[in-house]
């Protein structure tokens, strides 16, 4: 036989390589860009360049015609078109070049996916962004949304999977949020809804979290599993949040990284007895064939359960010390984990930050309500960047709703703080929406209406120095023990039209972010 | 001047279309992974050669006494003359303060961190939660001896 040569070989080799690197990633295809919700666009574009990110600018925008609701769920890029679903209950597929409509599901003509049960933004129509995935050589965009025109009629929420060229239906899942009424507080009827989560395709299946309608009461939270090829909830695979009657929501987005899944928890205590398995209030490791528990951070228990709700999700990120998962919980402490192996064992917590100790306690004097550190974090390389109040948690929790800390999470605890930014034109409880970064540029928008960028001193000269503690003044900070840390430089400031809660989704040199006034937006630098 | 003819071999070939499909198909699976990029720890700063940035905190400490630094959140008058005050007070990491006077009497709570507190020639570490008294003018001293911020919370009591 032939030996083909060497040289010839390298090349396509080399052809190989270079193909799948150009391939992977260019696009936007889920939440947070990719199963492991690293909000990270790898391919480098204009979007992370320094130079060129300061002339950023509105390109197209896209207001649905009708009567549009606010987006809350975020923008997905695959190819050409951009996906997002409205809270009017419609999802718009468009060009991404013009910005022009496509398609809409369902059609303008028929009724959109709404709930009868409407209470925060969650529960209006479309809140979860969409994914891609291929099911039987097409290309589909899968969703969550509640429908009002199966099962019990008030608008269960279930899967949908789309023909991504043309809008046509591939499959519909049963129910997997139940809906058995819509009285306020009923604990007997089933509040279920998939609000914020966005389906993990992962593998063979598609997951998504449960969680409730504005803890109207709270639900059992749960993940359910279908088959991506049909949409059949996978009975094989279970995990709920907590035994009953209720608690443990999932609030946001199954993340998925080697066999594992990473999950977090809302809360379980809302008077009485602590109900049995409470998983609530925790980043956990779950198996993705069963649902099984391999390992769960619950640092709050049950006792200081003031409704912090662990609602960022998690983000796996593949660092020089190993792959681990990192998250912030509402209550302002952000936790990195080694993602560890199958077998079930207790957490291998590699930090906490702020540093205070974990568990907490009732001696401790920490108080873990419902404050809104709920955003999910942004994973760049050994950089975990997200939005917590930072060494000032204990005593001045809700100061910090503007401000984005980026942590080293291979550091030591005392250079765990990379940069420091109050980003300008946020303010008040929700100030922030998730970040985004692309090479250490990072994309936030802001309850002002103003998409920000920010640039890692790593890539462009910070703006100056301030203090790893944000309370503590510049002048006295060194003396006082503490470090000087940069305040990364703003390369651009775009005003939008309305605040913007939705992540910056970057693709092929473009950005898309919508805003709760309706509006979807392109930017190019 | 000979032609250069290029024969690829039925595996070279089967490589290069697995190639170009990799360019042209972009397969949706490996766009749903994540990539490994290093990120390098930034420089530490000369102390000397950095500027500030304009970031002012909104309630900033200030030093109370060598190595202690506190801030006022909250004062009422608590009937009969009683003067009631919240401070916050924070030792940063690996700092030992000076002697501490405070205007009143004092319960002290240690929000976060391990500090060590002398007081009257007394030592205890005071573990998160502990609390402590401090009578009206007997000063004390705290330690830290880890690399994370010690916050305590101050409840002074003072009358005229």
């Amino acid at each position: 036989m032939k030996t083909p040569p060497k040289k010839a070989l390298a090349a396509v080799t080399l052809l190989v390589i270079l193909g799948l690197t150009a391939c992977a990633a260019r696009d936007w295809p889920a939440f947070r860009h990719d199963a492991m919700r690293t909000a990270k666009q790898p391919r480098l574009t204009a979007l992370a360049d320094p130079a060129q990110v300061t002339g950023l600018h509105v390109i197209w925008s896209f207001h649905p015609a009708g009567a549009p609701e606010a987006f809350r769920a975020s923008p997905i890029i695959h190819k050409s078109r951009v996906y997002i679903g409205n809270g009017n209950g419609y999802l718009y597929a468009l060009d991404t070049a013009t910005g022009a409509l496509l398609w809409q599901y369902p059609p303008a003509a028929s009724p959109g996916l709404t709930s009868q049960f409407t209470c925060n933004p969650s529960s209006h129509g479309i809140a979860s962004s969409a994914a891609i995935a291929k099911i039987g050589g097409r290309t589909a965009v899968i969703f969550g949304a509640p429908d009002q025109s199966f099962g019990t009629g008030f608008g269960e929420g279930r899967l949908f999977a789309l023909d991504a060229d043309t809008g046509a239906e591939i499959w519909k899942s049963p129910a997997v949020a139940q809906l058995t009424g819509t009285t306020f507080g009923d604990p007997t009827e089933l509040h279920e809804q998939i609000g914020y989560s966005s389906p993990l395709v992962f593998g063979d299946r598609v997951y998504i979290g449960i969680a409730n309608h504005c803890d109207n009461p709270i639900q059992r939270g749960k993940v359910v599993a279908v088959d991506l090829a049909t949409g059949a909830i996978d009975g094989a695979f279970s995990f709920f949040g907590s035994g009953p009657p209720r608690g443990g929501g999932v609030w946001t987005s199954v993340a998925g990284f080697g066999s594992g899944l990473y999950v977090t928890t809302g809360n379980t205590n809302i008077g009485g007895a602590e109900p049995p398995d409470n998983h609530g209030l925790s980043l956990l490791r779950l198996r993705s064939d069963t649902g099984g528990i391999v390992w769960k951070l619950q640092p709050v228990p049950y006792d200081l359960d003031g409704d912090p709700d662990w609602s960022a999700g998690a983000a796996v990120m593949r660092t020089t010390c190993g792959p681990l998962v990192a998250s912030t919980m509402k209550d302002g402490w952000t936790y990195a984990v080694d993602t560890g192996g199958e077998a079930p064992a207790p957490p291998s917590v590699r930090w906490q930050f702020p540093p205070t100790g974990f568990p907490f306690t009732a001696a401790d004097g920490t108080v873990h309500g419902d404050t809104r550190y709920l955003r999910p974090g942004a994973a760049w390389g050994n950089v975990f960047i997200t939005m917590t109040p930072g060494l000032n948690v204990t005593t001045n929790v809700s100061s910090g709703y503007d401000r984005l800390h980026a942590l080293n999470a291979c550091a030591a605890s005392a250079f765990r703080v990379r940069w420091i930014l109050d980003v300008p034109n946020a303010a008040g409880t929700y100030a922030l929406g998730p970040p985004s970064v692309s090479h250490g540029i990072v994309y936030v928008g802001t309850n002002e209406g103003h998409l920000i960028a920010i640039a890692d001193p790593s890539r462009f000269p910070p703006a100056g120095f301030r203090c790893s503690h944000p309370d503590v003044p510049t002048g006295i900070c060194l003396a006082s023990g503490f470090t000087l840390v940069p305040e990364p430089a703003v390369l651009a400031n775009v005003t939008l039209d309305g605040p913007i809660l939705t992540e910056p989704a970057m693709a092929r040199g473009r950005l898309y972010v919508a805003t709760s006034n309706g509006t979807l937006y392109m930017l190019e630098p | 001047m000979g032609s250069i003819r290029i024969i690829f071999p039925r595996r070279v070939g089967a490589a290069l279309l697995t190639a170009v499909l990799a360019v042209v198909g972009c397969d949706v699976v490996s766009d749903m992974t994540g990539d490994d990029e290093t990120v390098p720890p930034l420089p530490t700063p000369d102390p000397d050669q950095v500027s500030y940035s304009s970031y002012q905190p909104e309630q900033p400490y200030s030093e109370y006494a060598p190595g202690a630094l506190t801030r006022s959140r909250y004062e009422t008058e608590g009937g009969a003359g009683l003067h009631v005050e919240i401070w916050d007070m924070l030792i940063g990491p690996r700092q030992a303060s000076g002697a501490i006077s405070l205007p009143g009497g004092a319960v002290l709570i240690t929000r976060s961190g391990q500090p060590a507190v002398t007081i009257g020639g007394k030592a205890m570490m005071a573990a998160t939660g502990t609390a402590l008294s401090v009578p009206e003018g007997q000063s004390f001293t705290i330690a830290n001896e880890s690399d994370d911020p010690v916050s305590l919370r101050v409840y002074l009591f003072s009358a005229p």
